[in-house]
C-alpha cells in the first residue's frame, strides 16, 4: 500500500516537474522569439558603414551591440552543450569593457554577425521546444559568464541581458536612417 | 528554480537598469529627443508602467494608471515632445516603482497564481499579443517587452549627460 502510494506520489511530483519545464521552456522561447524581431528589426537594411554610426555620448554603435549579443548567445549555446560560433577574436572586441568599435575600428562585417546570430537563435529555439530541457542542472563551469547556479536562472539573466541591448539597437537604426535621408529629422 | 523565479530574476534586472537609466534626470531631460522616430524618457517610463498595470490586473491586483494615462502610452500613441501634454515624469517614476513592487511581492508570495487564469479577458488586457493565452505567456510577452524598452533608455540616457555638458 505505502509503495503504492509512494509511486502516485512519484508520478504526480514528476507531472508537476514536466509541467514546469514545459512552462519554462514556453518563457524563454517567447522572450527569445522576441528579442530576435527586435534584433532582426534593428539592423535590416542597414549596412556596414552605418553599423559604426555614433549617438551623442558613450553609447556604443550598432556593431559592437550585435557582436556583443552574438558573444553572449554564444555563452547560451555552450551552456546547453552546443558549439560556439564566434573565437577569441570576437570575444576580444565585444566581450564586455572592450573598446568601442569607430568607422575605423577593426571589427566584424554585419553580415557574419547578422548569420551568426541567426544560427545561434534557430539552435536555441529548436532545445526550447524539446520536452527534455531541465532547467534545473547546474549551469556549467569555465563559461565566459555564468550568471546562475541552474541553467534556467544562467538563461534568464542572460535573455534579459540581451532583451536590453536589443533596445538599444531602436535608436541606432533611427541614426542610420537619418543619415540615409529616410528619417524625419 | 520556477517560472516565479524566472520573472522575478528579470523583472528586478529591467528595474535595477530602468533606476539607474532615470536616477537624477529632470522631467524636461526626460523629454530629449535623439534624431529620428525614437520616443523620449517620458514615453517609455509610461509605456513599460501600462504593461505593468496590464500584469497587475491579469494577477487580480490593484492597477495605478488612469485611463487617460493608459491611452496616452499604449503602443502606436504619438510621440512626447517639449509642450505636449503627458504625465509628469515624477508620477511615471512612482509608478515604476509600486508597480515593481507588487509584482515582485505577488510572485514571491502567491506561488501558484500563473497557474490561475488572467482576470479578465486576456484579449482586452493591455499586451495581448496574440500569442498569448495563459498567465505564465502574458507575463512573458509582458516582462520581454518591458526588458527591450529598459534597453531604449541608455542611450537617451546619454543623450541628457550630453546635454549637460553644453
Amino acid at each position: 500500500m505505502n509503495h503504492e502510494r509512494d509511486e502516485a506520489y512519484k508520478a504526480k511530483v514528476g507531472y508537476r516537474n514536466l509541467v514546469e519545464t514545459i512552462g519554462l521552456s514556453r518563457i524563454f522561447g517567447l522572450m527569445l522569439g522576441r528579442n530576435q524581431s527586435a534584433i532582426e528589426a534593428g539592423y535590416d537594411g542597414i549596412e556596414q558603414s552605418d553599423s559604426v554610426l555614433q549617438l551623442p555620448g558613450r553609447s556604443n554603435c550598432m556593431n559592437w551591440i550585435l557582436g556583443h549579443i552574438a558573444v553572449y548567445r554564444d555563452v547560451m549555446l555552450m551552456s546547453i552543450g552546443k558549439k560556439p560560433y564566434v573565437g577569441k577574436r570576437e570575444l576580444t572586441l565585444y566581450g564586455y569593457g572592450s573598446d568601442p568599435i569607430y568607422e575605423d575600428s577593426a571589427c566584424v562585417d554585419i553580415s557574419r554577425l547578422a548569420e551568426v546570430l541567426d544560427g545561434g537563435h534557430a539552435i536555441l529555439s529548436e532545445w526550447l521546444s524539446l520536452v527534455g530541457a531541465d532547467f534545473n542542472v547546474e549551469a556549467p563551469h569555465g563559461l565566459y559568464v555564468r550568471k546562475g547556479d541552474t541553467i534556467g536562472e544562467h538563461l534568464a539573466h542572460l535573455m534579459a541581458h540581451e532583451a536590453i541591448h536589443a533596445g538599444e539597437l531602436g535608436s541606432l537604426r533611427e541614426l542610420a536612417l537619418v543619415r540615409m535621408g529616410k528619417g524625419w529629422k | 528554480m520556477n517560472q516565479n523565479d524566472i520573472f522575478k530574476t528579470i523583472l528586478r534586472r529591467n528595474q535595477e537598469s530602468l533606476l539607474s537609466a532615470i536616477e537624477g534626470l529632470t522631467h524636461s531631460e526626460m523629454l530629449l529627443q535623439l534624431p529620428g522616430e525614437g520616443n523620449c524618457i517620458n514615453w517609455i517610463l509610461g509605456h513599460i508602467a501600462s504593461y505593468r498595470d496590464g500584469m497587475l490586473v491579469d494577477s487580480g491586483l490593484r492597477q495605478y494608471m488612469q485611463a487617460d494615462e493608459i491611452e496616452r502610452y499604449a503602443g502606436g500613441s504619438q510621440p512626447i515632445r517639449p509642450g505636449d501634454a503627458c504625465v509628469n515624469s515624477t508620477r511615471l517614476s512612482e509608478l515604476i516603482v509600486v508597480s515593481f513592487n507588487d509584482l515582485i511581492d505577488w510572485l514571491e508570495h502567491d506561488t501558484n497564481g500563473l497557474s490561475q487564469n488572467p482576470a479578465g479577458n486576456i484579449k482586452d488586457n493591455i499586451g495581448y499579443s496574440g500569442v498569448c493565452s495563459t498567465l505564465t505567456e502574458h507575463f512573458a510577452q509582458n516582462i520581454g517587452h518591458e526588458s527591450i524598452h529598459v534597453g531604449e533608455l541608455n542611450p537617451l540616457h546619454e543623450l541628457v549627460l550630453e546635454s549637460r555638458k553644453r
